[in-house]
């Protein structure tokens, strides 16, 4: 039973109002408020556990090639590690589960509940909004490729790494692992986050982005696949999203490319796509939401 | 600082076009600091005005002004100084009611210290005590439209917009809500703008009302001017209505006719006498005798062609 019945009643107490004198911090500090608010929804902090179970779980799926491959790596010294460059190219699937799962969850409700109205009503811009959530959403995704990239990096700190030079010669290849899966996230996350903010509802969103997925990883391999090792097949590698970012990164950094269907002399194009890929997707993000009821 | 504004909104010339519709058209006024009421029908244009004087939507032509700044070219700062309770549901459910309010004083630049403080002080004004810790989703409605009216106070506004505070509540609520309303028009010295489409609901609590109608200004005053005309007995007789009409029209009372019933202006208590007199002079019988709060169809209506034949008997 409650101990102030007056409470129960309903009854409102003169407290007195208080002004409030203090800082007034602007859009800069409003935008961050959003990106941490939306960084912990993604991960259902603060939230029920039952929001937690799929971020955490697809960061652990992730993760398990990365301990198993350091592990074994790490007892028998002849199989070598996963390459960094490969790891989101490999596990993608994993990661589309994410984006397409953790994406909608970033803007859909805000579109579905109307709460952009409570947004858009303070002094945050439409645009700081966009940007906010877009980094929430990117920051997520390079964690979920990052962190199988640091275990396999400790992993080979550990057992393999004999001398000093061996250890930058590691970090520097981890950093350009690190790099690649910056690129990964960011492209990844506008596409997802593009996809997401036109419905309302979550679940055609999720379908949207598993739909896309599949489509363009269909037809990359299958085209890709017949005219392999020609110009026309290196062009149909940019269709998919994995093979696209996979050759950038092959053409950008330097590295080999995992995908089947490598850029060849390409690699420039590659470059370009993903950057007109960027460049749209965030263009039709702030176009969105600058129309958006609300 | 900003400088104490006697006018805290003002309209010049405003007007808004949609394809097909004209939401606003011209609309001049100015308000001054208090508690305004925005009375309109559905579609008069409330929701469209308080879109503009937030920023949010720009004007076809004419200007605007919310504590002397220019919404259309500063409307952060407007936004800064302002509250906004839309009139549709806006709470995600998943968060509870201290989650949301306090991210949504984040979202106006309180620092997070200060942010949860005035949550938790504006949600025990508001009404909400244990409750507050729940999901909104499991919230009842009068729960919601409280948590909505908090999360547009909790950055300490000079002046909240509230469209529509009373919708979908029951009349105990309705009378919960004016009174909060009251409160934070009498006792916490913010400004407020609340819009209805019931006129008798909100008068009672305004010191001004601005009477809108297709996007046309019909009336901006303060409330004295409305008190005296909207308080309505409805009387019912048994017969020879016409005859009661018109003899308190003879006796200096504004009469209407609504169908068989008589609509009354009650200018004082002499009017319930005069009325009462009247019927059993005319020995008619009383069927019912009510209160009515008026519409703003009953006080800016033109006449209707049952009033002018009321008029016309007294010619006559």
């Amino acid at each position: 039973m409650s101990s102030h019945p007056e409470l129960a009643a309903g009854v409102i107490h003169d407290i007195g109002y208080r002004r409030y004198d203090g800082p007034r911090l602007g859009r800069w500090s409003a935008a961050r408020a959003v990106y941490v608010h939306s960084l912990r929804g993604i991960f259902g902090i603060g939230r029920p556990a039952r929001a937690k179970v799929l971020p955490f779980l697809l960061v652990a799926i992730t993760a398990a090639p990365a301990l198993v491959s350091g592990a074994l790596t790490a007892v028998v010294a002849v199989i070598p590690p996963i390459p960094y460059a490969g790891y989101a190219y490999y596990l993608q699937i994993a990661i589309m589960i994410f984006l397409a799962a953790q994406a909608p969850q970033v803007v859909t409700g805000d579109i579905r509940f109307r709460t952009l109205s409570l947004y858009f009503s303070r002094p945050l811009e439409r645009s700081d909004y966009v940007w906010a959530k877009l980094a929430a959403l990117v920051t997520a995704l390079f964690a979920l490729m990052a962190t199988p990239l640091l275990i396999l990096y400790a992993a080979l700190l550990l057992t393999h790494t004999h001398s000093a030079s061996d250890a930058l010669n590691e970090s520097g290849r981890l950093a350009i692992g690190l790099a690649g899966v910056a690129v990964d996230a960011l492209l990844l996350a506008a596409i997802g986050m593009a996809i997401s903010a036109f419905t309302r509802v979550r679940a055609f969103a999720v379908v949207g982005i598993i739909g896309l997925y599949l489509v363009t990883s269909s037809v990359a391999a299958i085209v890709g696949g017949v005219a392999h090792g020609s110009d026309v097949g290196a062009a149909f590698g940019m269709v998919s999203p994995f093979s696209l970012l996979d050759g950038f990164q092959a053409w950008a950094l330097r590295v080999p490319a995992v995908s089947p269907l490598e850029p060849g002399r390409l690699g420039w194009l590659y470059a370009i796509v993903v950057a007109a890929d960027l460049a749209l997707a965030v263009a039709v993000l702030h176009w969105r939401y600058r129309r958006i009821e609300s | 600082m900003l400088a104490r504004v006697e006018v805290i909104i003002a309209a010049d010339r405003l007007t808004r076009r949609y394809p097909g519709v004209t939401a606003l058209d011209e609309l001049t006024l100015e308000v001054p600091p208090g508690i305004v009421g925005l009375v309109g029908a559905n579609g008069a244009g409330k929701s469209t005005l308080i879109k503009i004087l937030l920023g949010l939507l720009p004007a076809t032509a004419g200007g605007a002004r919310v504590l002397g700044l220019d919404p259309a070219r500063e409307g952060g700062r407007v936004r800064a100084l302002v509250g906004y309770m839309p009139e549709h549901d806006c709470l995600p459910p998943e968060l509870s009611a201290t989650e949301l309010v306090v991210h949504m004083a984040r979202v106006s630049g309180l620092p997070a210290t200060a942010a949860r403080e005035r949550a938790a002080d504006t949600l025990r004004h508001v009404g909400l005590y244990e409750e507050r810790y729940r999901h909104i989703g499991g919230y009842s409605t009068g729960m919601r439209q409280r948590v909505k009216l908090a999360q547009a106070l909790v950055h300490d506004p000079r002046l909240v917009l509230l469209d529509e505070p009373t919708n979908g509540l029951d009349p105990a609520g309705r009378a919960e809500m004016l009174a909060l309303v009251r409160r934070i028009g009498v006792d916490f010295g913010i400004s407020v703008l609340i819009s209805s489409h019931h006129l008798g609901e909100i008068e009672r609590i305004c010191t001004h009302v601005v009477v809108i109608d297709g996007g046309r200004l019909l009336r901006s005053s303060s409330i004295a001017g409305f008190t005296e005309r909207s308080q309505l007995l409805a009387v019912e007789v048994d017969e020879r209505a016409d005859d009661l009409a018109a003899r308190l029209i003879a006796a200096g009372i504004r009469v209407r006719e609504d169908g068989s019933t008589l609509l009354v202006d009650v200018g004082d208590d002499l009017t319930y006498d005069a009325v009462r007199d009247a019927i059993a002079d005319l020995e008619l019988g009383l069927i019912r005798m009510e209160q009515r709060q008026a519409h703003i169809e009953d006080v800016f209506r033109a006449p209707r062609p049952q009033e002018r034949e009321v008029e016309h008997v007294i010619a006559s």
